[in-house]
């Protein structure tokens, strides 16, 4: 097989996830889930960083709320694993075991770094290394079996 | 693990994609398999064999 035609079924990997219907309809439901979870999360920090923010139970309830998306769309990922193609649900679990490990390591690396002086970081940027390094995984994996 | 589903493909002049339709897979996993990539799940390895009506280790050979 010749290397253009690997890259391509690499290709096809990374962003189809593979051409089963089911893998294709299942992505899509979950990055729907995910996009609206994040477009709630900017909206609830935009209202509560506003000049005049909501206080006591309204807060709260605003705070929240993001989180039942968080919770559906983590949902439709188990949903999407279960019914993937075999060899997707390989290339999704190995993403996921890159995306933690290299997650779990910065952020306890980094709390030693913040003692010895590296600046401060919140919570959501070991999140966002965490996802940066599962997508990056995924890549890994599907040129492995391209 | 070595197998013979390239050759039996090519016995009855299906595409890659044709075998993954029959077999409810993506045309990758068929490619990873083919190619010794990707050992299939035991379900899998079932279908394969009852598609081509032959034995699983008569299309796998684990090579112990």
């Amino acid at each position: 097989m010749d290397e253009t035609r690997r890259i391509g079924g690499w290709w096809q990997h990374v962003w189809s996830h593979s051409a089963t219907p089911t893998d294709r309809r299942n992505k899509l439901r979950f990055l729907a889930w995910v996009f609206a979870w994040m477009a709630a999360f900017l909206l609830v920090t935009w209202i509560l960083r506003s000049d005049s923010p909501p206080t006591g139970a309204t807060a709260w309830l605003l705070a929240l709320a993001p989180n039942v998306l968080g919770i559906i769309a983590a949902l439709s990922y188990v949903r999407f694993l279960r019914d993937a193609d075999e060899l997707v649900r390989r290339i999704q679990l190995e993403g996921l075991a890159i995306g933690f490990g290299i997650g779990a390591v910065f952020g306890i690396g980094y709390q030693l770094a913040e003692r010895a002086g590296a600046p401060e970081i919140a919570t959501g940027d070991v999140v966002a290394v965490m996802a940066i390094a599962w997508g990056l995984g995924q890549l890994v994996a599907a040129w492995r079996y391209r | 693990m070595k197998n013979r589903l390239r050759v039996l493909r090519a016995e009855r002049e299906w595409s890659q994609a044709a075998l993954a339709d029959r077999l409810e897979v993506s045309r990758q996993t068929v490619n990873a398999v083919e190619t010794g990539k990707y050992d299939p799940s035991l379900p899998l390895a079932f279908k394969i064999a009852r598609l081509f009506d032959q034995r699983i280790e008569d299309i796998f050979d684990p090579g112990e």
